[in-house]
């Protein structure tokens, strides 16, 4: 009885620190948060890492005695990697590629939607996924734009809608709003509750944006310079807050 | 009859450019980048600064609590105290060559030093150290985009990098080369 109360404690206790830290909305597991242009990634006790080729899986549950568990071969290409629940999502220079780690140590593939050579960062929700093609040299022949695939079928991700802007590069999801950035085009920002439909809200236009994080009400983006920092209690507004130069 | 043998003489000129022999293009240098190889022991490292350093070439960003890092490309990472966004500074700069890729979980940082995944323990906050090193992580070479210590920083012809055992590209200098790789 004493020992089934102390669980519940313990378990209620968890229940408020993970509540009431907002801003690890997305890495609740004692790690932190990337961009999309990552090649790393944690997820529990394990960490992903994609090299040119293959996934890497990595055992961390005792960081000294971290040991490579898995490699999983890939097409040549491959440039990042996002973790989203049991999935990790893969851009690669000819398609993006859905692994399952329900079984952490040994990812599966799932889905595929290839695509025309480019280079190609992705994030996803539930239903959708968000990929970038950016299609100038080195990168390949693609149309530059972001191109939105309904992933309702895991098996057969289906293009559902693009849109053409220029030298797309890094992007990130809160709830409806899709922060896009687009090197010396800015940052485009969307709504898109209706995946299929994406309503441009706001653009950024006086800086370079590489890449961009979400964390609670606070836009991280890595610009040329640096990073520069925005409030987005109003999503799809960014008020910039600073800048951390030179 | 002038505009058909006009359009023949081109012709003919054209079909002489694949003939070229390979070998002469190929040996036909221009300005361009070498590598310099470096002993692998000198540059596999970990070297803590206490104080800001300025960016070289911004790179890619992770965020942990209160605490944002960010990449300078080839050359380590920058520690940045957010506590307050509004006066976000760079505080501290793990000089880690070859550095490209990081994440956190915990006291525990992972991140690339060239091609191998180094371990670095945050838990001494003036003394990170490399607590485990896993070698050889990154191991493909793609020519068409070779990893930030594969290729010289700008762009244009460079010498293709050769990989050896105990050594790796530590800079790279410019000079007359080859065309053999190029950089966009």
């Amino acid at each position: 009885m004493k020992f089934l109360f102390v669980t519940g404690m313990v378990v209620l206790l968890f229940s408020c620190t993970k509540d009431s830290d907002g801003t690890m909305n997305a890495a609740s597991n004692g790690s932190g948060k990337g961009g999309s242009l990552a090649r790393f990634t944690i997820v529990d006790n394990n960490l992903y890492l994609v090299d040119d080729a293959s996934l890497k899986v990595f055992n961390i549950s005792n960081p000294a005695n971290t040991v490579l568990r898995n490699t999983v071969a890939l097409r040549f290409g491959v440039e990042t990697i996002f973790p989203y629940k049991d999935k990790l999502f893969i851009g690669s220079r000819d398609g993006m590629y859905i692994y399952s780690i329900a079984n952490p140590e040994s990812p599966v593939l799932l889905g595929e939607a290839r695509h025309t050579r480019s280079c190609d960062p992705v994030v996803a929700n539930d239903s959708t996924a968000f990929v970038t093609l950016r299609g100038n040299q080195p990168c390949g022949p693609a149309e530059d734009g972001l191109y939105i695939y309904s992933i309702k079928n895991i098996l057969s991700p289906t293009l559902i809608n693009k849109q053409l802007i220029p030298t797309p590069n890094g992007l990130a999801l809160q709830d409806s709003i899709l922060y896009v950035c687009q090197k010396n085009n800015g940052m485009s920002i969307y709504n898109v509750s209706t995946a299929a439909a994406p309503v441009l809200r706001t653009r950024l236009t006086n800086k370079v944006f590489e890449d961009v994080i979400c964390y609670g009400d606070l836009l991280i983006c890595y610009v040329s310079t640096g990073l520069a920092l925005y409030d987005i209690n109003a999503a799809a507004n960014p008020v910039l807050i600073s800048v951390v130069n030179n | 009859m002038r505009m058909i043998s006009f359009f023949f003489c081109v012709f003919f000129l054209a079909s002489c450019w694949p003939k070229k022999p390979y070998l002469e293009q190929q040996y036909k240098k221009v300005l361009g980048w070498i590598p310099v190889y470096g002993a692998d022991t000198a540059y596999k490292k970990l070297t803590y600064h206490s104080s800001p350093k300025p960016m070289t070439k911004a790179g890619k960003i992770y965020v942990m609590g209160t605490t944002i890092y960010q990449n300078d490309i080839g050359k380590g990472i920058h520690v940045i105290n957010n506590s307050t966004p509004s006066s976000a500074r760079r505080t501290a700069f793990l000089e880690l060559p070859g550095n490209t890729e990081m994440a956190v979980k915990g006291n525990i940082m992972y991140a690339n030093n060239y091609n191998d995944l180094v371990l670095i323990d945050l838990n001494n906050a003036t003394k990170p150290v490399v607590i485990k090193r896993l070698v050889n992580m990154f191991a493909s070479y793609n020519a068409q985009k070779p990893y930030a210590w594969q290729a010289p920083p700008d762009s244009g012809y460079y010498e293709c990098p050769r990989f050896y055992n105990d050594s790796i590209i530590v800079k790279w200098v410019k000079d007359s080369v080859y065309q053999s790789c190029y950089k966009f």
